[in-house]
């Protein structure tokens, strides 16, 4: 099982991440004779509390996706009411210890949402931690993703 | 004036009685029209990019009860 072991930052137990539009979309944008936007890189928190991933707007504006499902949430502000909000087909891309055995999402359902002033572009939600394995080292201050 | 993927949502909530024999699939859906289920997620955006292109669609889990995403920060609007 490859895997990858980063050490915390200020904002937690954060990963340099690319996202971009997924692959099927990308086929059908080649087979339309569009080139693909290129991925865009950020900084992502790994979150336990999230049950799904989060991308900052910012991050998936340029790449001009239109949503594709809707989710309902709740958050400690929704007032115990869940809100619906929409969800983009997205490509996750986790670098790996060296090139080319990082951890590829193809297509996910992704949640945008606001960050500003938190130092982070998104998060990384159970969705995906769920299909790997999570270490959180806290007195040695790194984590370790297995995939 | 209609927002994205209203309709699709409409006939998703229209459907769902007969769906629910397939929980745990995923509907892809166009319109008013539903167009297939499919195992996986990745199956009905592959489906649904061939079918109608850049087009909008929609993708959702069949569920007897809307599913529901958790998050202990907050998230600030992009709604549906």
């Amino acid at each position: 099982m490859p895997g990858i072991t980063v050490t915390n930052s200020a904002a937690g137990p954060t990963l340099n991440v690319l996202i971009g539009p997924s692959i099927p979309l990308q086929q059908a944008l080649q087979a339309a004779g569009m080139v693909p936007p290129p991925p865009v890189a950020g900084l992502f928190l790994v979150d336990t509390g999230a049950s799904h991933t989060v991308v900052d707007g910012n991050l998936i504006r340029p790449l001009c996706l239109s949503p594709t499902g809707t989710v309902m949430i709740h958050t400690p502000s929704t007032g115990g009411n869940a809100v619906p909000m929409y969800q983009f087909d997205l490509m996750i891309y986790v670098p790996g210890a060296s090139p080319g055995v990082g951890w590829l999402i193809d297509a996910l359902p992704v949640t945008a949402s606001s960050f500003d002033g938190q130092s982070i572009d998104g998060l990384i939600g159970r969705d995906i931690l769920d299909r790997g394995l999570l270490v959180y080292n806290g007195s040695a201050g790194h984590f370790t993703l297995a995939y | 004036m209609a927002t994205p993927l209203e309709q699709e949502v409409r006939t998703y909530n229209r459907l769902l009685p007969e769906l629910l024999a397939q929980s745990g699939r995923f509907a892809l859906i166009k319109g008013d029209h539903l167009v297939d289920t499919f195992d996986s997620y990745h199956d009905a955006m592959k489906r649904g990019y061939a079918e109608f292109g850049l087009e909008p669609f929609m993708v959702k889990l069949i569920a007897p009860a809307e599913p529901v995403a958790y998050f202990s920060r907050d998230l600030a609007a992009c709604r549906a």
